[in-house]
C-alpha cells in the first residue's frame, strides 16, 4: 500500500533531509555499529576459535539453561496472559483496575529488585527459607529460582499485547456465537482465538526475547555457578570479566542472533496481521 | 412461539434502563420497538435474548420462564447492529457456525449442513458469495449474511437490533421491504429495534413506542399514528405542533371550550387549515417566514404574531402553487384534526 502525500502538505525537502539524516546517524551509531563490533570481535581471531567458544561445555550448559527457562516461562505467561486479557477485556468486575496495574508491576520495578524479592522469599534467611531447607528444596542459587525470576520479569508481555486488541474487538462476536448455541470453550477456540492469534504470537515472541536475554533479576538469584546456574547473558559477563574477549563476544553473538530472528519474525507477523486485518 | 414480558426492570449504574415493562408478542408477530436513543429498547431486546439479565420481572417463551435459561439454549436468532460477523470465516462458515457447534448427537452431517447453507444463501439472495469474507461484502450483504446465520439454527424467535441502522438510505428501503416479505414467508416471531419511525411504521404489524424505560403505547402502525396515547407518542411519531390552549383557544373548537387552562393540543403539519382572511376568533394569526420544498411537499414555517413561537405546516406542492403562498404573507391557522390528551387536563 503506497500512499502519496500531496506536496501541499509536505515539509520542505531540506527539513525532511535533515530529519532523515539525524535518524539514520543515530540508528547507525547506537544500533548497527555495536552489533557489527560484536561480530568482528567474535570472529576476529578466526572461525575455529569462535566455534570452540560455542562448543565449550559451560557455554553449552548456559545455552541449555537459557532455553529451559524460556521453555517454562513463555508457555506459563502465554496461559496467564491470555486468561488475564480475556477477563479484563470481556468482563466487568471489581478490582479490574488493580489487576491491570499489577500486571505492569514487573515493568515498573528494576529487575534487580525483582530478583531480590525471590531471595527474600526463598533465600536461606527468607520467609520460606527454613521450610525449604527442612524439605531439602533449593530455589535460590538453583534452576527453579532462575525460572521464577524469568517468569516474573516477562509476566506482562502477552497480557499487555492482548488487552488493547481484545478491548477494541468488543464482545459482539462472542455474543453472536453464544446466541448461535456455542459453548464458552467453542466460542474461545473458534471465535476469540482466531481474532487475536497475531497479537498472541507477537506477545510470545517479545516475551521469549526478554526471557532469553534477561540479566538483572536472574543474576541476583543465580549464584553464578558455572555449568549449573549460568544463563547465556550471565555467561557472557563472566567470560568478559575474565578477559576472554573472543569467547565473550562469541557467546554474545548467539544472543544477537536471537535478537535478529526475533525482529524478523516480528516484522513477518506484523505484515501478516495487517494483511489479515484488511481482507 | 409467543413471548410474554412481565414487570421487567433493569438498572444500570446511574440510570434506569427499564421500568416495569409489560409486553406480549403473539406467535408469528413482527413487532417494532421504537423510541429515541437511551429509551431502553436495545436493553429489552438483549434481555429477551439472554445477553443481559433483568433485575426484576420475567421473560416467558410460550409460558415457560426463561430467566434461568442460558442465552445459548434459548433458541433465539440475534442480528446485531454492526452484524458481528466472524471476520476470519467466509460467508459459508459464518452461516454454518450455528450448525457446526451443535452437540455431536444433534449435529447434521456435512452434506446436510452444505444443503442448508445453500438454501439460506438462496433465501437471502447471496448465491455465489459463499467464499467471500465479510470485509469483501457491502453493508447490505453483510446484514443479509448475519440474518442467514441467525436463521440457520431455525430459531423460535428472531431478534434484530437496529437492523438497518448502519446502511445508506436507499439500501435501507430495499432491505425493509425484503425483511417484511421474508417474515411473511417464514412466520418466525420477530422483534426489531429501531429509532426510525418510518421503518417501524412500514415494516411492523405492531409498534411498541418506548420512552425513558417505559412503554408509552402498543398498537398497529395506523393506531399509534392516528390515535397516539400520550403527548410523547404524538410528538415522536411524525411531526406535531404543540398548541397551548390557554394562549391559543381559537385553534380548535373541539378542545378550546372544554379544556381547562394549561392543557395543549397537538396538530400534525399536514393537518392544518390555512386561510388568508378570517376573524381573530377563528384561528391563530401567523406570518409565513420561510418555505422549503422537500420532494413532493412544501414545508412552511409560520411565525405567530402573538410571539408564542412557530407552527410548522406542510402542503403538497400542487396546493402550495394553487394557493399562491409567498413569504411574508399573513396566514390564519386552524387545526383540522387536533389531538388532546386526557392526562394533561389535571
Amino acid at each position: 500500500m503506497i500512499k502519496t502525500v500531496p506536496s501541499s502538505v509536505q515539509d520542505s525537502p531540506l527539513v525532511r533531509g535533515v530529519l532523515i539524516t539525524i535518524a539514520l546517524c543515530f540508528v547507525g551509531l547506537m544500533l548497527i555499529l555495536p552489533m557489527a563490533l560484536v561480530l568482528t570481535q567474535a570472529l576476529g581471531q578466526g572461525f575455529t576459535l569462535y566455534l570452540d567458544a560455542l562448543r565449550d561445555e559451560d557455554a553449552q550448559a548456559a545455552l541449555r539453561l537459557t532455553l529451559l527457562a524460556a521453555a517454562i516461562a513463555v508457555p506459563a505467561n502465554l496461559l496467564f496472559g491470555v486468561s488475564a486479557a480475556w477477563c479484563i477485556a470481556k468482563f466487568e468486575f471489581k478490582g479490574k483496575q488493580l489487576l491491570l496495574t499489577l500486571i505492569d508491576l514487573p515493568f515498573a520495578v528494576s529487575p534487580v529488585i525483582s530478583g531480590l524479592i525471590f531471595v527474600l522469599l526463598f533465600g536461606l534467611h527468607g520467609w520460606f527459607g527454613e521450610w525449604l531447607r527442612a524439605h531439602d528444596l533449593k530455589i535460590i542459587f538453583a534452576v527453579p529460582g532462575i525460572v521464577l525470576a524469568t517468569m516474573f520479569v516477562t509476566f506482562p508481555f502477552v497480557a499487555r499485547e492482548l488487552i488493547p486488541v481484545m478491548q477494541a474487538q468488543g464482545t459482539d462476536e462472542e455474543e453472536a456465537a453464544t446466541t448461535l448455541g456455542a459453548s464458552g470453550w467453542q466460542t474461545f477456540w473458534r471465535v476469540t482465538l482466531p481474532n487475536i492469534k497475531w497479537a498472541v504470537l507477537h506477545g510470545v515472541i517479545l516475551c521469549n526475547a526478554r526471557a532469553m536475554g534477561e540479566f538483572g533479576a536472574v543474576s541476583v538469584v543465580s549464584g553464578h555457578i558455572r555449568g549449573l546456574t549460568n544463563t547465556l547473558p550471565l555467561h557472557v559477563e563472566i567470560l568478559y570479566n575474565e578477559y576472554q574477549t573472543v569467547a565473550a563476544f562469541s557467546v554474545a553473538s548467539l544472543l544477537m542472533l536471537l535478537a535478529v530472528v526475533t525482529l524478523v519474525l516480528k516484522a513477518v507477523i506484523e505484515a501478516k496481521a495487517a494483511h489479515s486485518g484488511r481482507v | 412461539m409467543s413471548i410474554r414480558i412481565e414487570n421487567l426492570s433493569k438498572h444500570f449504574v446511574g440510570f434506569r434502563a427499564l421500568n416495569n415493562v409489560n409486553l406480549e408478542v403473539a406467535t408469528g408477530g413482527l413487532v417494532a420497538l421504537l423510541g429515541p436513543s437511551g429509551c431502553g429498547k436495545t436493553t429489552l431486546l438483549r434481555i429477551v435474548a439472554g445477553l443481559d439479565t433483568q433485575d426484576a420481572g420475567s421473560v416467558l417463551f410460550d409460558d415457560a420462564d426463561m430467566s434461568d435459561v442460558h442465552a445459548r439454549d434459548r433458541q433465539v436468532g440475534f442480528v446485531f447492529q454492526h452484524y458481528a460477523l466472524f471476520k476470519h470465516m467466509n460467508v459459508f462458515d459464518n452461516i454454518a457456525f450455528g450448525l457446526s457447534v451443535m452437540p455431536r448427537a444433534k449435529r447434521p452431517d456435512k452434506s446436510a449442513i452444505n444443503q442448508k447453507v445453500c438454501q439460506l444463501l438462496e433465501l437471502v439472495q447471496l448465491e455465489g458469495l459463499a467464499h467471500r469474507f465479510p470485509a469483501q461484502l457491502s453493508g447490505g450483504q453483510r446484514q443479509r449474511v448475519a440474518l442467514a446465520r441467525a436463521l440457520a439454527v431455525e430459531p423460535k424467535v428472531l431478534l434484530l437490533d437496529e437492523p438497518f441502522g448502519a446502511l445508506d438510505a436507499r439500501v435501507r428501503k430495499e432491505l425493509r421491504r425484503w425483511l417484511r416479505n421474508l417474515h411473511d414467508q417464514l412466520q418466525v416471531t420477530s422483534i426489531f429495534v429501531t429509532h426510525d419511525q418510518e421503518e417501524a411504521l412500514e415494516v411492523a404489524d405492531t409498534v411498541v413506542v418506548m420512552n425513558g424505560g417505559r412503554i408509552e403505547q402498543v398498537g398497529t402502525p395506523e393506531d399509534v399514528y392516528e390515535h397516539p396515547a400520550t403527548p410523547f407518542v404524538c410528538e415522536f411519531l411524525g411531526d406535531a405542533n404543540r398548541l397551548d390552549l390557554a394562549v391559543a383557544p381559537a385553534v380548535s373548537d373541539r378542545f378550546s371550550a372544554a379544556s381547562p387552562t394549561g392543557s395543549a393540543v397537538y396538530a400534525r403539519p399536514h393537518e392544518l387549515d390555512l386561510a388568508r382572511e378570517t376573524s381573530a376568533l377563528d384561528g391563530i394569526e401567523t406570518r409565513l417566514s420561510m418555505r422549503r420544498r422537500v420532494g413532493s411537499v412544501v414545508r412552511l414555517t409560520l411565525e405567530r404574531t402573538d410571539g408564542q413561537g412557530v407552527i410548522e405546516a406542510e402542503l403538497t406542492h400542487e396546493r402550495f402553487l394553487s394557493e399562491r403562498w409567498a413569504e411574508g404573507d399573513r396566514v390564519w391557522v386552524r387545526a383540522s384534526n387536533p389531538r388532546g390528551f386526557g392526562q394533561q387536563l389535571h
